[in-house]
């Protein structure tokens, strides 16, 4: 069965670019523009991953990460963001991984098969 | 009859009067006739000069072979006073000294008055012993230059601050000629419970002291220019005799010993001035200063403030072995009284000092760090500045990037749309690159440092702006070595760092023709890049800002592009500086640690 890949940003754009490429890994693809819709779809899809934007209107990445822990706190969180500063923030060590946007999908796309990985190893 | 008085003296000749008269008076006489002959002198002309005034002889002739003229010596020095007395004591009559076989000096007052006898001119030779006279004189003088003396020597006490010229002050003093004239002065200063020697001046030897005071007698200086030449030569000024000075350390209060009277210490204890001789010491201790310092005699003032001993001074004539009078004594009392105040007054000046010091010291940390944490503030600003610049760029670049590779990664489409797709994404990776460089200036680079040679970075970066600046008619000026200059730097931020000078020079030039250089070399061990232009300089006043973020006196500048230069070059573990060197009004100097070049170039 596909594994379930929330992607939440609030610019259409990276959702769309993020969808496209996490299809061809062969994952099923969920969409968010806000943290709000973030935390229903985690509630209704029950994803299996979130690559979740930390800088976003409303309730931020950070607040949401801590609302989908509430919620599941065994679902894995990729925060991917624009910041580079944000590694230094201690809410995000919560999540399972950081990535910073680059145009080059290659780490991200590592990454969630790395997370992937690690849960299969230790379910 | 005759309308004179008659003479009271009947039956006596006027010889026998003025006989009398004169050998009474103790008054030397001698009559000549008017040519000068002598015709005949009293008894006690004949006592006082045996042999020289002998009737027959010109008087004039024996006057000079008995004495000499003398003088009264400057009274106008001590003003119409002095002037006065000299006018009293002489009462028209000259001066004349005359020196006896055993060196005793006598001074005479010599006058001489004209007279008639039987209508035959005579002429009367006085002379008048009034050597005590000239003595009270020379005394009252003497006093009265004294006074002055010490009036100079209070005054410059008064104008001196620092303990080391107030003790300097105080030994010149004591030996110069215009002072107290003695020999040597030593000035001890009380530690813990000891006496330590800290200062001594004098001429250490016979062979010194008579170099010295030959000269000083030439020149005759001042005490005030005495001092002025000691200060201007630095140092102790007869070192022979600082070196022994500093040999001195003597114990204030010996173990379980009575203090002996009469000797050194019991003069320091007792704050009392006295004279101490080798012969009247019996402690050990004060035997072997005397042993030391080589003297016979020594003037002890202690120098005390409200009972508390500030220092002791010794004073000797090791040389000319001339006793202490106890006047000299009196004298240096005195002025131990002043110095000791001037010396007290120069400790409180000298912590004063230090402790101005501290705070100017304290001031300026205070200073810097403000500055650090105004730097590092401006900064932190900067830096998230560049987090939301980076965070609206890097998105769209992201999904035009991501979406190019993306498609190609498909396979699709043309060689040429392919062509197409691939410039698209090697320009976003550039842009990403600039952002993360840049933006991220705030953090250290990854860490791609590779040996490079900086000859060949140079002129990668001088190509990219050869056109421009051929175009603004602006002269290129490039000065690198034969031998290949290699260090380890992330080639990309070296490069960033020199377009953006060489940017800056080229606008400061601003079209109107000049010159640019751009150097390299090797210098003590580090490698040096100049950037310098001849346009018109920065000025003196923003100099130390121009490596601060925001700064720029550029219209539509950010004030971002030399605080990146700097970070670039201080994470690459060299520096950067802001000289000038004509005709270059701004060079900007960049030093970076060289490798290894052996293992470069294997």
């Amino acid at each position: 069965m596909k594994k379930k890949v929330l992607i939440a940003d609030d610019e259409v754009s990276i959702r769309r670019l993020y969808e496209r490429e996490l299809k061809k890994e062969g994952y099923e693809v969920l969409t968010a523009e806000n943290g709000q819709e973030a935390i229903q779809q985690v509630q209704n899809q029950k994803p299996d991953l979130v690559i979740l934007d930390i800088r976003m209107p409303g309730m931020d990445g950070i607040q949401t990460l801590s609302r989908i822990l509430e919620e599941n706190n065994e679902l894995p969180v990729i925060i991917s963001t624009a910041y580079s500063s944000y590694k230094e923030n201690f809410m995000s060590w919560a999540a399972d991984a950081y990535v910073v946007k680059s145009s080059d999908l290659s780490e991200l796309k590592s990454t969630v098969r790395a997370v992937f990985e690690q849960r299969n190893v230790l379910l | 009859m005759e309308n004179r008085t008659p003479s009271p003296f009947r039956g006596i000749t006027h010889w026998e009067f003025i006989d009398n008269l004169s050998r009474t008076l103790g008054l030397s006489l001698a009559i000549t006739s008017s040519d000068g002959r002598i015709l005949w002198i009293n008894e006690p002309m004949q006592a006082e000069f045996p042999g020289l005034f002998i009737p027959g002889r010109s008087l004039a002739e024996a006057l000079n072979e008995a004495t000499s003229p003398d003088t009264f010596g400057f009274p106008y020095l001590l003003g119409p006073f002095g002037e006065e007395m000299a006018h009293q004591v002489l009462r028209g009559g000259t001066l004349r000294r005359r020196v006896s076989s055993t060196g005793a000096v006598k001074v005479f007052r010599y006058f001489h008055f004209s007279f008639a006898e039987d209508l035959n001119p005579y002429l009367a030779h006085c002379l008048l012993d009034i050597t005590p006279e000239k003595q009270l004189f020379e005394t009252y003088r003497n006093n009265l230059h004294q006074l002055s003396s010490m009036k100079e020597m209070i005054d410059l006490l008064y104008e001196s601050m620092g303990t080391q010229v107030v003790i300097n002050l105080i030994l010149v003093a004591v030996t110069a000629r215009e002072g107290f004239g003695f020999n040597r002065a030593f000035f001890l200063e009380v530690s813990g419970s000891r006496l330590r020697g800290r200062l001594g001046i004098g001429p250490a030897s016979a062979e010194e002291a008579h170099r010295i005071w030959s000269r000083l007698a030439q020149s005759n200086p001042s005490l005030r220019e005495t001092l002025h030449f000691l200060s201007k030569a630095g140092g102790p000024p007869d070192p022979a005799t600082q070196e022994v000075a500093l040999k001195v350390d003597l114990p204030l209060h010996a173990e379980g010993i009575a203090v002996q009277p009469g000797g050194i210490i019991h003069a320091c204890i007792n704050r009392k001035p006295a004279r101490v001789t080798r012969s009247s010491v019996s402690s050990s201790a004060e035997q072997g200063l005397f042993q030391l310092l080589g003297s016979e005699a020594l003037a002890v003032v202690p120098l005390s403030i409200r009972d508390r001993l500030a220092g002791v001074l010794l004073a000797d004539n090791h040389i000319t072995r001339k006793p202490i009078a106890e006047e000299d004594l009196n004298l240096l009392k005195t002025f131990s009284g002043y110095a000791a105040i001037a010396l007290e007054r120069s400790y409180l000046h000298d912590e004063l000092t230090r402790n101005l010091e501290k705070l100017r010291q304290a001031n300026r940390d205070l200073q810097a760090n403000h500055q650090k944490l105004m730097h590092a503030e401006k900064l932190s600003a900067l830096g998230e500045l560049a987090a939301y610049v980076s965070h609206e760029i890097r998105n769209p670049l992201v999904a035009i990037g991501g979406l190019a590779r993306s498609i190609l990664s498909e396979g699709a489409g043309s060689e040429e749309s392919k062509e197409v797709l691939n410039i698209i994404v090697s320009e976003v990776q550039r842009l990403e690159r600039f952002l993360k460089e840049t933006l991220d200036f705030v953090k250290p680079p990854a860490g791609a440092f590779k040996a490079t040679n900086l000859g060949e970075v140079i002129r990668e970066v001088i190509n990219t702006f050869r056109d421009e600046i051929h175009r603004a008619r602006i002269e290129l000026v490039l000065e690198l070595p034969d031998q290949p200059v290699v260090s380890s730097v992330d080639p990309d931020f070296l490069r960033g760092a020199l377009s953006n000078l060489i940017k800056n020079a080229q606008e400061a030039i601003d079209g109107s023709g000049g010159r640019i250089c751009v150097v390299l070399r090797e210098q003590a061990g580090l490698a040096e890049i100049e950037v310098g232009d001849t346009g018109p300089g920065i000025p003196e006043e923003i100099k130390g800002l121009i490596f601060e973020p925001f700064f720029t006196t550029k219209k539509d500048g950010t004030g971002i592009g030399l605080a990146i230069t700097k970070q670039n070059i201080c994470s690459l573990g060299g520096s950067i500086s802001l000289e000038s060197r004509p005709p270059y009004r701004t060079l900007f100097k960049i030093r970076l640690p060289i490798s290894n070049s052996q293992a470069v170039r294997s």
